[in-house]
């Protein structure tokens, strides 16, 4: 899977994470190709938000590796894999609620790789999320669910990172303020960004994504490709094992994780 | 015209205790670390002022200042930063034991006697408005204390390190996966709260002008109740609350009848608690607000 010239732009080679005794990822494996959007879906507890912190170095690992272009990022602390290209969009959005619109961008700028460009990094955002733009000077807590989603995405972009985390971006969001964020994640992918896309809503993350990956309870599960979104069998089965695909109608991909 | 003498006073007293309370809110926002040894700060500023007495006062403030600086970075990389990831009690008790050792080390050094730091002594003379009697010293507290906390507010309105103080202040992890570097920031804070103690110390030793080992926990002690009746969780409101100590400080030191002066430190606390029965989250902090700046 990885051409022996140019390794994949992230490679996580059995990587595990424990929360005192407990396992939150077990050996887990997977690589992102440049340009490649890759899904990770599964259950509640599935270690889906614990992988992404692990990349980001914002938890702790117990063992395997992660790299980026090659380089590991395992003697870093989180600033400098954000300073390496990698931008998290993180779960529940946790922008600064108390600091302004454009302040929270001016955060997202600290990461940039590149001193010059950084206006046009801005305008291009703004014209991304024309939102963004209207409310620059309003402490951003008071924006909606929607509008703060887009304002967290905005965030991460405006870094240029060469790698875009997001860690359930539909969670909460009514569903026409899901459609305009997954449209604005299909703009973001048509610029040619390399996205890992974290979602519980698994049947639009797997169509939306070129891969998936299924994880349940710290591990690699299966694997899909887009085409398998309508394949309402093939889904059940990636979720909850094979001897299970017969059973029943599709369980809500936000349901509790099976016994 | 007798209220307003006090009134005076009070604010003289109020804008000292401000910018010790700022140095130990700064501190606390960015770290979540009640810093007990901040006082130790400004007795090490007060002994560098005894020890370079006879120099050109500028260059003793100077030195004071550098000396507190070097003291609060020590306090910083050698005590606190280990622990970065440590519960609020186990670097609580740190710090308590940062000044208890400071503390000795100084009545190992100095004893427990007094030294004089003897600077700006003039400034405790005073003009006359009709009956009111106006030390320059007042002038000096409340002129340095505005121009200090307008320049710390600037910095952490305006400036791209006040700005990522104040987003580790509000979350530093989300700060710290944005590429805010933790250790920078830490440093500033404990930079400015040095300059600020700084500050207090030379505004204080005017007035009282013996150093001793405890010199600086009798004045943080009581910043600390200030930080706390005013809020933690803003600069603000720390900031206010250490004025409003110092304030009520003089007020009561002044209403109170000359013989029962000893009843000061009791008709304070009792203030205190009051204070802290009705507004337990902070005298100026908006109601239900827990998770700010």
């Amino acid at each position: 899977m990885t051409s022996p010239t140019t390794p994949p732009l992230l490679e996580i080679d059995s990587l595990s994470v424990r929360y005192g005794s407990v396992p939150a990822v077990r050996k887990l494996s997977m690589s992102v190709g440049a340009g490649e959007v890759v899904a990770i879906v599964g259950p509640n507890g599935a270690g889906k938000t614990t992988a992404l912190s692990a990349v980001m170095r914002m938890v702790g690992w117990s063992g395997g590796d992660v790299r980026l272009g090659g380089e590991s990022l395992g003697r870093l602390s989180p600033d400098q894999v954000a300073r390496r290209g990698i931008a998290l969009v993180p779960e529940g959005r946790q922008i600064f609620a108390n600091l302004t619109v454009l302040e929270n961008l001016r955060l997202g700028m600290i990461a940039r790789r590149s001193k010059t460009g950084a206006a046009q990094a801005l305008d291009a955002v703004y014209e991304q999320f024309p939102i963004v733009k209207t409310f620059l000077d309003r402490p951003a807590g008071l924006l909606s669910g929607g509008q703060q989603q887009q304002l967290a995405i905005a965030r991460a972009l405006v870094a240029e990172p060469d790698l875009l985390l997001l860690d359930e971006p539909s969670l909460g969001l009514a569903p026409a303020v899901i459609d305009t964020v997954f449209s604005a994640l299909a703009a973001i992918r048509a610029s040619g960004r390399t996205i890992v896309l974290v979602e519980q809503r698994a049947q639009r993350a797997i169509a939306f994504a070129d891969r998936s990956y299924v994880l349940a309870e710290g591990v690699v599960r299966d694997r899909l490709v887009a085409a398998d979104a309508s394949d309402a069998p093939r889904l059940r089965a990636a979720y909850f094992g094979a001897d299970t695909a017969a059973a029943g109608p599709v369980v809500r991909a936000e349901g509790p994780a099976p016994r | 015209m007798k209220y307003v003498q006090y009134l005076i006073d009070a604010v003289a007293l109020g804008s000292l205790y401000a910018l010790v309370a700022l140095g130990i809110g700064l501190i606390f926002g960015v770290m979540r670390i009640v810093n007990l040894a901040h006082g130790e700060l400004l007795m090490a500023g007060g002994y560098t002022l005894y020890e370079t007495d006879g120099w050109p006062a500028i260059v003793r403030v100077l030195t004071a200042l550098a000396v507190v600086i070097v003291v609060a970075l020590l306090m910083e990389r050698l005590a606190l930063r280990p622990l970065r990831h440590a519960s609020p009690t186990t670097t609580l008790v740190m710090t308590f034991a940062v000044s208890f050792l400071l503390r000795s080390i100084a009545q190992k050094r100095w004893s427990a006697q007094g030294k004089s730091m003897n600077l700006f002594t003039d400034l405790n003379r005073a003009f006359t408005i009709g009956e009111l009697r106006i030390k320059y010293l007042t002038i000096a507290a409340v002129v340095v204390g505005a121009v200090l906390l307008g320049a710390v507010t600037v910095f952490l309105d305006r400036t791209d390190l006040g700005l990522q103080m104040r987003a580790a202040a509000s979350d530093v992890r989300i700060a710290q996966a944005l590429g805010v570097r933790t250790n920078h920031v830490v440093v500033g804070a404990f930079v400015i709260a040095g300059i600020l103690a700084t500050a207090a110390l030379v505004l204080f030793a005017p007035q009282r002008p013996v150093v001793t080992p405890d010199f600086g926990l009798q004045i943080a002690i009581l910043a600390l109740v200030g930080v706390v009746v005013g809020g933690m969780d803003k600069p603000s409101s720390a900031t206010l609350g250490g004025f409003f100590i110092g304030f009520a400080n003089s007020m009561v030191f002044s209403l109170l009848p000359k013989g029962q002066r000893v009843f000061l430190d009791s008709a304070l606390y009792g203030l205190v608690i009051v204070v802290l029965l009705v507004r337990p989250s902070g005298l100026f902090q908006r109601e239900n607000v827990t998770s700010r700046l």
